[in-house]
C-alpha cells in the first residue's frame, strides 16, 4: 500500500518578508503510521503542514504523497488523499449548516447526490455527531465544531489525516473524547501539537522541529524523555513524565 | 455589556426566530422570496404622492406577523433602525415642494410633506416585509433561492459568508473593546484616536481569517462553485402562497381599493 506514504525531501521555504520557515526538512512517513510534529512557536510546524496538501508548493525540495510528487497537476488528487483539519474549526466550517459543510468536499469531488448524502451520514456517525446534521454551523459548541470539522474532512475519505493542534479550545473531557476518537481511526495520521501528552497517547513516532530544521525524529517515548533535546527545542517533558510534584520533587 | 455584543444578541434573535416551525416558516424559501420581491416592486411603483393606495398593503406584514407568531415589538424595533435613512432621503422634501395638496380646515398640507410621508410608509412596508422574510426563513435557504434565481455566484457566496462570519467578527470586536475597556481609566484611552488602530487590527485579523478560510476551501477541492444540497421542492401550498399573495398585491395596485376606500369615506361623511 505504497500510496499512503508521505515523503518530504530537503524542503526549504522562505516567506516574502525574508523569514526562513523551513530550512532543509526531510522525513518519510509510511502507511498507517501516526506521527506527532512538535516544536516551539515559529518552529515551522504550520508551514510544514501547509505543504502536505499543497496550499504551499515547495520552493526547493520535494513533497511526495504516495507515488506522486506535489505539483500543480497533481494537486487535486493530493488534496483528495490528504485530509487537513485546521486549527480553528471556525475557519473550516464556512457553510451555513453542518450538513452542507460536511457535503462541501464530496460535492466538489463531483459525486452523485445519493453518494454525497451517504457520505455525510457516515462521516457524522464516525464522529458521533449525526444529531447535529441540521444545525447551523455558528450555533455549535467548541467541541461540536471540532467534531464536525473532522467529519467534513472524513467525508472526503482521505487516506492521510493531517491535524493542526486538534486539542485547541477543548475542555479536558472534550480533549479526552477527541483522543479516543482519533485513536480509533485507521488512517495515516500527522499531528502538529503543543500538547505533548496527546502526542504520547496517539503517536508512536515524534518529529521535533526547531528553527525550520528537524532536531530529532524517533520513537515518542524516547524523544519526550530526552531533557537536553527538549530544552534545546523550547519544549518540556509531558506532564505525565514529570513525576509527582509533591513527593517526587527534583527526582525526575 | 458593550454595544457590539448586545447588537450581536439581537441579530442572533432574528436568526433564532427563523428556526421556528409555523405555517409561514414551513413555506418554501423561494415562494417567500418571490412574494416579497413582488410586494416590494409594487409598493415602490406608485407615484410620489401616493398615500392612500399604500394602505391596503399593510395586510401582508400583519398577516405574516400573526401567522408566524413573531414578537411585533422586536420586529418594529428593527424596522425603526432603518428609519433614519428615510429621514435623510425625505427630510428636505417639505422645504422644496411647497405646492399645497390638501386642505384640512385652515391648514394646508404641502406636496413635499405628502411625498415625505409616502417615502416613510414605503420604507415601513418594504423593510418590514424584508425583515419578516429573514425572520421566517433560514438565511442559507434565502441564499440558495437567490442563486437559483440567477443572482451571480460571487454575490451569493459573499452573502452566505457574510452571514456566517458576522457573528465571529462581532465577537472579535467585542473582545477587542473589552480588552481596551479593562485598561482604560477615567475615560482615558477611550478617545476617538484609539479607534483607528482598532479598526486596522480588525481588518488585519479578517484578512488573516480570509486566508485561512481560503486554504480550508481549497483543501476540500473547492472551485468556487456553490452546490445546493437537497433543494426543497415547491409544494402546492408554496405555489398557492405565491400566487395568492401576488394576486392580492396586483388587485391592490389597480384602482379598486382606492375607489372602495373613497366610497366608504363618502358614506361616513354623508
Amino acid at each position: 500500500m505504497s500510496h499512503h506514504i508521505v515523503e518530504v525531501k530537503n524542503l526549504y521555504y522562505r516567506y516574502t518578508d525574508g523569514t526562513t520557515a523551513l530550512n532543509g526538512v526531510s522525513f518519510r512517513i509510511t502507511h498507517g503510521e501516526s506521527v506527532a510534529i512538535v516544536g516551539a512557536n515559529g518552529a515551522g510546524k504550520s508551514t510544514m503542514l501547509m505543504h502536505l496538501n499543497g496550499y504551499l508548493t515547495p520552493q526547493t525540495g520535494e513533497v511526495r504523497i504516495g507515488d506522486m510528487p506535489l505539483t500543480r497537476q497533481t494537486i487535486s488528487h493530493i488534496r483528495r488523499t490528504v485530509g487537513m483539519v485546521f486549527q480553528d474549526p471556525d475557519d473550516q466550517l464556512f457553510m451555513p449548516t453542518v450538513e452542507e459543510d460536511v457535503a462541501f468536499g464530496p460535492l466538489n469531488l463531483g459525486l452523485p447526490l445519493e453518494d454525497v448524502n451517504t457520505r455525510v451520514d457516515q462521516a457524522l456517525k464516525q464522529v458521533e455527531a449525526l444529531h447535529l446534521k441540521k444545525r447551523l454551523s455558528h450555533r455549535l459548541s467548541g467541541g461540536e465544531k471540532r467534531r464536525v470539522a473532522i467529519a467534513s474532512v472524513l467525508a472526503m475519505e482521505p487516506d492521510i489525516l493531517v491535524l493542526d493542534e486538534p486539542g485547541t479550545g477543548l475542555d479536558p473531557h472534550g480533549r479526552r473524547l477527541l483522543i479516543e476518537l482519533l485513536a480509533s481511526f485507521r488512517h495515516t495520521k500527522i499531528l502538529a501539537t503543543h500538547d505533548l501528552d496527546m502526542a504520547m497517547d496517539l503517536c508512536e513516532r515524534t518529529i521535533v522541529l526547531h528553527n525550520g530544521q528537524i532536531a530529532a525524529d524517533g520513537p515518542t517515548q524516547k524523544i519526550l524523555r530526552d531533557d537536553e533535546l527538549l530544552q534545546k527545542s523550547h519544549l518540556e517533558r509531558p506532564l505525565r513524565l514529570q513525576g509527582c510534584p509533591i513527593c517526587n520533587r527534583g527526582n525526575t | 455589556m458593550s454595544i457590539f455584543s448586545s447588537d450581536l444578541l439581537d441579530f442572533g434573535i432574528l436568526d433564532l426566530l427563523a428556526q421556528k416551525d409555523t405555517v409561514i416558516h414551513r413555506i418554501n424559501a423561494m415562494a417567500k422570496l418571490l412574494t416579497t420581491l413582488i410586494f416590494i416592486i409594487l409598493v415602490t411603483s406608485y407615484n410620489r404622492y401616493a398615500i392612500l393606495p399604500l394602505m391596503p398593503y399593510f395586510v401582508f406584514p400583519v398577516v405574516l406577523l400573526v401567522l408566524a407568531d413573531l414578537p411585533p415589538r422586536l420586529i418594529l424595533q428593527k424596522v425603526l433602525l432603518a428609519a433614519p435613512f428615510t429621514l435623510f432621503v425625505g427630510i428636505l422634501n417639505p422645504f422644496f415642494d411647497t405646492t399645497p395638496m390638501l386642505q384640512l380646515g385652515t391648514i394646508y398640507i404641502t406636496g413635499g410633506f405628502v411625498s415625505f410621508l409616502s417615502i416613510f410608509l414605503r420604507m415601513l412596508l418594504c423593510v418590514t416585509a424584508t425583515l419578516l422574510l429573514i425572520a421566517t426563513t433560514p438565511f442559507h435557504e434565502i441564499c440558495h433561492s437567490l442563486r437559483r434565481l440567477g443572482i451571480p455566484k460571487p454575490f451569493v457566496a459573499q452573502l452566505m459568508l457574510l452571514h456566517r462570519y458576522l457573528f465571529i467578527i462581532a465577537q472579535e470586536t467585542s473582545r477587542l473593546l473589552q480588552a481596551r475597556d479593562l485598561r482604560s481609566f477615567e475615560g482615558r484611552g477611550k478617545e476617538l484616536l484609539y479607534y483607528i488602530p482598532m479598526v486596522g487590527q480588525l481588518l488585519l485579523r479578517s484578512l488573516n481569517r480570509a486566508q485561512r478560510l481560503h486554504a480550508a476551501m481549497l483543501s476540500r477541492g473547492s472551485t468556487g462553485e456553490i452546490h445546493i444540497l437537497n433543494p426543497a421542492p415547491m409544494g402546492h401550498t408554496d405555489i398557492a402562497f405565491l400566487i395568492g399573495w401576488s394576486s392580492v398585491f396586483f388587485i391592490f395596485r389597480t384602482d379598486i381599493p382606492t375607489h372602495l376606500l373613497q366610497k366608504i369615506g363618502a358614506l361616513f361623511l354623508r
